[in-house]
């Protein structure tokens, strides 16, 4: 006791211990609340994002552990991991299409799809935040902001800034030409021919050689026709007003 | 619900299509109608609706007509709702399914959600007011008399401020949460800073703690989900929730991996796992730590990341360099392969399959030919015939 006074500041497991009990109590605050807006937080994705942003904001990472407290009593965890899973199946399934680069927007409406009529709505946030976390598995999942929206990768394709920056001018019309990159970017022929040629072994692009005015480039995840495919002749019609 | 008339659902010319929503029941008032299922569509100028069964069925409304619009939250059993409240229906209005309505709003349920996009759009629309800009190809019922709608709008002042009344509760149940969302945040960043003084005191060596302590500490992490503030990780990793659940896993995959030729992607099992358990699923880092420990834990499987940064699981006994030899032989056969057709004949995941023939080549024993084509792998002539 003596010593402890003399030292005159408390030791780290003076402190170990009071954060055992302040955790305790923690808990015990997580738990009402939990009780209180449980519900909020599992239908709600404005109050989701919400409470992501806060955490954010303190350091706290809710997604971290399926083991956390967020995770345990709010069940925060089970619907970002669930949404991870699902992800995984959808870009799994349409890969064949695209080549493993799809728009958020169609993710979104394709897991919505797979989810069903009854389940939690998913904001376009919910699947970015579930994709950070997939990222970790190291099969190539990754995110690029184009055109005020993003592209999903889930496949281990090097794309570097050059790639990046042609599939966000591609993102407009879903394909582009080396004239295009050439005005729109500044680059020479050659820089534009090496990028586009990537892409198409990477299985992202197509080659259209037939195209009236020079050969166009399409990117298969950028263009919402294709994924009408998938939808009845009913939908279709319902899909034209 | 008599605001609305009968419409071809034809877009005019200059009026833009915004966004639209399947499953959505329109209700007068708190009554409801058959309109029960149908597609709302909204544009610039009109919110359209057409029943999904009865295409010849289809109804709109100016949106001039809008007073303002709520939001009514899903409950159970209940759809989420968006509730319209309308200016009275002016005159010179096409006909519709109502001549008259004892109520000055509808409600639209989406019963297969969109609601909260479709409310922001349509706040958009309704603030933007595009359709005071753009004429169309047919005269609109537009709501160009102001003062009219003035006078209009004191008629339903009462009601207005009912719904406001109600709004202020509802509002009042979302302010609750986050407030209380707030307290309890400002509780978690206390945890926060204590973790990082108590990790600074470790690090300063002010005042020894054991290694059950320092195990201790890290679970208290992994419970806050606040990142080790020694090493920057986000998980506390080497806790005993990971021992576990290495242990947990290595009897989970052995039979998978068994059918799976020996190795699955990290992903596959993140999948396989967590569509397994259905309830308190793993997080991917959970995976990933509980993996990092299976080769000191001595369980027979491992945790493989390839130079590309591909995570795998093999079985202990499962040697990849071993099945390189055998790539090699497949190569051979055909002359030449892609990954995804190599991935095809052994039966195989695309991805483990391009593994293996980057690994044959880093091995020496394939060559290959990049080109538009794609990415062919030939057997190495250079190192057999040389």
């Amino acid at each position: 006791q003596a010593k402890y006074k003399e030292r005159g500041s408390v030791l780290a497991e003076d402190q170990l211990a009071q954060m055992s009990k302040q955790l305790e109590t923690f808990r015990t605050n997580l738990q009402e609340f939990a009780s209180k807006h449980k519900h909020e937080i599992r239908r709600s994705p404005a109050f989701r994002l919400q409470f992501q942003d806060m955490c954010a904001t303190i350091g706290v990472d809710p997604l971290a552990s399926g083991k956390g407290f967020w995770s345990e009593m709010l069940g925060v965890g089970d619907f970002y991991y669930e949404l991870g899973v699902q992800i995984v199946e959808v870009c799994l399934a349409l890969k064949h299409r695209n080549g493993g680069l799809i728009t958020l927007e169609e993710l979104q409406q394709q897991v919505l799809k797979g989810r069903g009529k009854f389940a939690q709505d998913v904001s376009q946030d919910d699947l970015l935040r579930a994709i950070k976390k997939l990222k970790v598995l190291g099969s190539g999942f990754g995110i690029i902001p184009a055109g005020g929206t993003f592209l999903v990768q889930s496949v281990p394709a090097e794309l570097n800034m050059d790639h990046t920056v042609v599939l966000q001018l591609a993102e407009k019309k879903g394909f582009v030409t080396v004239s295009e990159i050439r005005a729109g970017l500044g680059w020479e022929t050659e820089r534009a021919r090496q990028v586009l040629e990537h892409l198409l072994r990477e299985g992202l692009a197509w080659l259209d050689a037939q195209a009236p005015a020079e050969p166009q480039f399409w990117l298969p995840g950028l263009f919402s026709e294709l994924y009408s495919q998938e939808i009845t002749p009913e939908e279709a019609r319902e899909a034209i007003p | 619900m008599d605001r609305f008339s009968w419409t071809t659902g034809l877009l005019e010319l200059g009026e833009t299509l915004v966004v639209q929503q399947r499953g959505v029941r329109l209700s007068d008032g708190e009554e409801k109608v058959k309109f029960d299922s149908g597609v709302l569509l909204l544009s610039t100028h009109r919110l359209i609706w057409r029943d999904q069964k009865n295409h010849e069925c289809c109804i709109a409304v100016p949106l001039s007509q809008i007073v303002f619009i709520e939001e009514q939250a899903a409950g159970i059993g209940k759809s989420a709702k968006i509730v319209v409240h309308l200016h009275p229906a002016s005159s010179n209005k096409e006909p519709g399914p109502f001549q008259s309505s004892k109520y000055s709003y509808i409600k639209l349920s989406f019963k297969e959600h969109g609601q909260i996009e479709f409310y922001r759009r349509l706040s958009e629309e309704i603030t933007q007011r595009r359709w005071e800009s753009i004429p169309t190809g047919q005269a609109m019922q537009v709501n160009k008399d102001s003062q009219a709608g003035r006078i209009r709008a004191v008629g339903i002042v009462g009601i207005e401020r009912k719904l406001e009344e109600k709004r202020k509760e509802t509002d009042k149940n979302i302010s609750e949460a986050f407030e209380d969302l707030s307290k309890l945040m400002e509780k978690a960043k206390e945890m926060v800073e204590l973790s990082k003084s108590i990790a600074n005191k470790i690090r300063e060596k002010q005042g020894d703690i054991t290694e059950d302590e320092t195990i201790r500490f890290k679970s208290y992490l992994l419970s806050m989900g606040i990142a080790n503030p020694v090493t920057r990780e986000t998980y506390g990793s080497g806790t005993q929730y990971h021992m576990q659940l290495a242990k947990q896993l290595a009897g989970i995959l052995q039979t998978p991996l068994e059918e799976r030729g020996g190795i699955m992607s990290l992903t596959e099992v993140y999948c396989l796992v967590n569509r397994a358990r259905g309830l308190e699923l793993l997080s991917p880092e959970d995976l990933v730590n509980a993996c990092k420990m299976l080769e000191s834990l001595k369980l027979p499987l491992r945790l493989r990341i390839f130079d590309s940064g591909v995570m795998v699981i093999e079985l202990q006994s499962h040697n990849e360099e071993e099945m390189v030899a055998a790539a090699l032989e497949t190569v051979s056969e055909k002359g030449s392969l892609t990954a995804d057709e190599f991935a095809k004949l052994v039966g195989m995941s695309v991805l483990l399959a391009k593994e293996r023939l980057l690994l044959a080549e880093k091995m020496g024993h394939l060559c290959r030919d990049d080109s538009v084509e794609g990415l062919r792998f030939y057997p190495n002539l250079f190192l057999t015939q040389s």
